[in-house]
């Protein structure tokens, strides 16, 4: 047997040129403007996606025709520091409220008026819990169906 | 399985089975390891190294989006 090893969190480093205050605000309060609009999972086109600006504040989007789909909720809310939000989403694309990985973001200074992002996206194991179904999901077209449709092309040139 | 293998069962040929099987180590697809002289590939049976992989070009994606937003509001507040 394998013996399973714990997969390193996600880091991101970002830099913006704008105060911590204002990358802080972008960040939580105008997420629809930049969350990117394939990535969702929902059936329905996307209409918003909202984070409740307060320590368990819900994380959600909604679509087009009012029905809504949580993500997580806020865990720790320190603005405009740092946040951690909970991601709930499992490996194979559903909320589900007994999993829970955390993200943590810490807005630094950087300059006369510029801001350092540090994303970080732990606790990678946790999707290994289940790992059968997330294959399932992995394989479907929200995960790496699109890859491997092009990987099974490219071997057919 | 090694490279010969799967070359076998497919209609291309070993070195292009090679580059692609390199494609899908890349992208956490494929675990690799050597016996004897030949490479032997399995699809990472946690396929946890894929879904992280997954998260590591969502991140890039979304805090790209992210910087260029909170660049484009401050030039319209100012």
């Amino acid at each position: 047997m394998t013996a399973i090893q714990t997969p390193a969190p996600v880091q991101k480093t970002v830099r913006v040129a704008v105060s911590p205050q204002k990358a802080f605000e972008v960040f939580t309060a105008r997420m629809s403007k930049w969350w990117l609009a394939d990535h969702s999972i929902m059936k329905v086109p996307r209409e918003s996606v909202v984070l409740e600006p307060r320590q368990g504040g819900r994380w959600y989007e909604r679509g087009v025709d009012g029905s809504e789909c949580t993500w997580g909720y806020v865990i720790t809310w320190e603005p405009p520091k740092r946040i951690v939000l909970a991601w709930q989403i499992d490996g194979t694309w559903q909320y589900n409220d007994k999993f829970v990985t955390e993200v943590e973001v810490r807005f630094t200074p950087d300059g006369s008026n510029g801001t350092r992002v540090d994303l970080e996206h732990r606790n990678m194991e946790r999707f290994g819990e289940g790992a059968e179904s997330m294959r399932a999901g992995l394989d479907g077209t929200m995960g790496w169906g699109q890859e491997l449709e092009s990987f099974a092309a490219a071997t057919r040139s | 399985m090694a490279v010969g293998e799967i070359a076998r069962e497919l209609p291309v040929s070993r070195p292009a089975v090679s580059q692609h099987l390199a494609v899908l180590k890349a992208a956490g697809l494929v675990i690799d390891r050597a016996e004897g002289a030949r490479r032997v590939y399995r699809v990472d049976a946690a396929g946890l190294t894929v879904l992280r992989a997954w998260l590591d070009r969502f991140w890039d994606g979304a805090l790209g989006a992210f910087k260029a937003e909170a660049e484009r509001s401050l030039n319209e507040d100012n």
